[in-house]
């Protein structure tokens, strides 16, 4: 089985995938507008972290263990600058086998986005989320644990 | 000729050695027990003992039971009857004498004094009675008389048998140069068929020479005549000439020595080459004539394996060895004295297959290879490589409520691994041995060692076998 069969089988057993995308100015965030740059800057990741659910665009309790029972784990990112609209991947694997995998659209001049997934008592043990580009670079690796 | 030379190259140097030890055995109980009723008995038991050798061959089981059984008694009997035969054998015999010496009649005797005075008693008509042992034991039958132990003179027989002299009633007993005992009682012969004229003297000389191998010396008092026994003989001896004769032949002494010592070196390497040869063929039938085959459990050990490969897997790990030989051969092999050695000196990565042969099989010499199962083993090999993995920690169990866990940092984060090519390829990351979070109150460190995926791999030499992980508790909101 191709690896992309794999990651659509998957996909379509996870019970709800929710890809949101939304712009955020940093100027919303910090209340100011950054000058400029003078020359095109690359991708930048500038937060990536794992949390139990997303509130008011905002990661909700940054954490590394996820209880089964919680049922749901959450990968954000968020990248600036976004120099031009272009593809990032978060792909999912416990224990080295890949279990699932995202494509997330960004756009310019910054964007947050973030994947999840469903989890099952079965899913216990070490996971982690590469992301990286269409390329297959990784901008970070986060691990976490998934207990019973 | 190709049989004959694989047989010779059979022979291991311990079956050399038990064939020589036993061979000189043999002949040394031959050399012991030659002449003496022992040594045919002992002959009558090795030939018991080949007829249970050929029953057992033939599976005539109750044939064989029997002659084991009279074999066995049969041994217990020479024993006990030739009890006094044996102990004169190793009486007075020092350990050397009875492992290298050859025993030799008395040859010291002088017979010209005997003749001289026997033949001067008969013709004064002294009777006188004069035992010249064998090498049979008399104990049993000759009531032992008055220790004398004095050289041999002329003048010391006639005086012995004096008629005046206490002792000169019963036999007096000649060994070497010396009278041992004088007045012995002899037993008397109860044959019938003596002619009257012989009295108790000569009874008793017949009784004695019917008993044992001694040659008895008889002078009649009332006719002057010198007569011998010996074994069932009676004989009168007219002349000086022929009784020198008759006592040289029963004293081993030979009137052409250098002939004679010729004849009985012949006769003693006859001897030993027959023994040998004896103890040759009964090992031989022994363990060579029942062959038998028997298989063997047998690690593959590998030799000569590149440090910069890795041994993966082999399609088995013992190979069953079936080796032919004897079978009292085979009973003493044990499973470690054979060897099934592979030489992976010109291996490569990947799969080899090895053709076993004799020459990857090391087999005790007497025994010989009859199969090997499998006969091809693959041994898969692998490029050894070193790799760099991070290190995640692998939680368990569950934190107390309203407890996360914001984030956790390993030092060193990664370790160096060794191992095969294929095995790390598949390898991204090595994880922590379980780390309980029922425990954690607060953030803090604790050490654990880290799990290694496959018993292929090693840590290398300067990476720490215990990681440090610190983690940062908080509280959710």
């Amino acid at each position: 089985m191709k690896p992309g069969q794999i990651f659509k089988s998957i996909i379509s057993s996870m019970a709800a995938i929710l890809v949101a995308l939304f712009q955020v100015t940093l100027a919303q965030e910090g209340g100011k507008a950054l000058p400029p740059p003078e020359k095109p800057a690359s991708l930048m990741l500038a937060r990536a972290l794992m949390c139990e659910g997303i509130k008011e665009f905002e990661p909700h309790n940054q954490t590394i263990i996820f209880p089964a029972a919680l049922g749901q784990a959450v990968c954000f990112t968020a990248f600036d600058p976004v120099p031009e609209k272009t593809e990032i991947y978060h792909n999912w694997y416990k224990r080295d086998q890949p279990r699932a995998s995202f494509k997330l659209t960004l756009k310019p001049p910054k964007w947050a986005s973030f994947s999840q997934i469903r989890l099952q008592s079965s899913d216990a043990g070490p996971w982690r989320v590469d992301i990286t580009n269409a390329n297959g670079k990784v901008f970070k690796t986060l691990r976490f644990s998934v207990t019973e | 000729m190709h049989k004959f030379l694989t047989f010779v190259s059979s022979i291991r140097w311990q079956d050399i050695l038990d064939i020589t030890f036993n061979g000189y055995i043999l002949f040394r109980l031959y050399a012991l027990f030659r002449g003496t009723d022992t040594f045919r008995v002992l002959i009558g038991i090795a030939f018991l003992w080949l007829m249970q050798r050929m029953a057992v061959s033939m599976g005539l089981i109750l044939t064989s039971w029997m002659m084991e059984g009279i074999t066995a008694v049969a041994a217990i009997i020479v024993i006990v009857v030739f009890r006094n035969e044996i102990r004169s054998v190793f009486r007075a015999r020092n350990i050397w004498s009875i492992l290298w010496g050859l025993p030799h009649k008395q040859t010291r005797t002088p017979v010209e004094i005997i003749t001289e005075s026997v033949y001067a008693l008969a013709q004064q008509r002294i009777g006188a009675l004069i035992v010249l042992p064998g090498r049979k034991d008399m104990e049993e039958v000759v009531q032992k008389g008055i220790p004398w132990d004095g050289h041999i003179s002329t003048q010391m027989i006639k005086s012995i048998f004096w008629p005046n002299n206490p002792v000169h009633d019963g036999a007096a007993i000649v060994r070497g140069d010396r009278v041992a005992e004088v007045s012995a009682i002899l037993p008397l012969s109860q044959r019938r068929d003596l002619p009257l004229v012989y009295g108790t003297r000569h009874r008793a000389a017949a009784g004695l020479a019917e008993l044992t191998d001694a040659l008895i010396i008889v002078v009649s008092e009332e006719r002057g005549t010198v007569t011998i026994a010996k074994g069932s003989e009676l004989r009168t001896i007219h002349t000086e000439k022929d009784f020198k004769l008759v006592l040289r032949r029963h004293l081993g002494i030979r009137e052409d020595q250098a002939g004679y010592l010729k004849k009985r070196r012949i006769e003693l390497s006859a001897a030993a080459v027959s023994s040998l040869l004896i103890v040759f063929l009964v090992w031989f039938s022994i363990s060579r004539g029942f062959d038998a085959i028997k298989s063997f459990d047998i690690p593959i050990e590998y030799a000569n394996l590149s440090p910069k490969l890795e041994l993966l897997s082999s399609s088995v790990t013992s190979v069953r060895v079936y080796v032919t030989g004897s079978r009292a051969l085979l009973r003493s092999i044990r499973p470690e004295q054979i060897r099934v050695r592979l030489d992976l000196g010109k291996a490569v990565a990947g799969t080899n297959d090895y053709a076993i042969t004799e020459d990857h099989l090391s087999i005790p010499p007497g025994l010989s290879l009859k199969e090997v199962r499998p006969m091809v083993v693959d041994v898969t090999l692998d490029e050894r490589i070193r790799k760099v993995l991070p290190v995640q920690a692998d939680w368990v169990g569950k934190l107390p409520a309203g407890l996360i866990l914001v984030r956790a940092r390993i030092t060193p984060p990664e370790v160096e691994v060794t191992g095969p090519r294929t095995v790390l390829d598949d390898i991204k990351t090595l994880y922590t041995t379980p780390i309980p979070l029922n425990n954690i109150t607060d953030s803090g460190t604790t050490k654990t060692g880290v799990v290694l995926p496959s018993a292929l791999l090693t840590l290398s030499p300067k990476s720490q076998e215990k990681v440090e992980v610190a983690y940062e508790a908080g509280r959710t909101d």
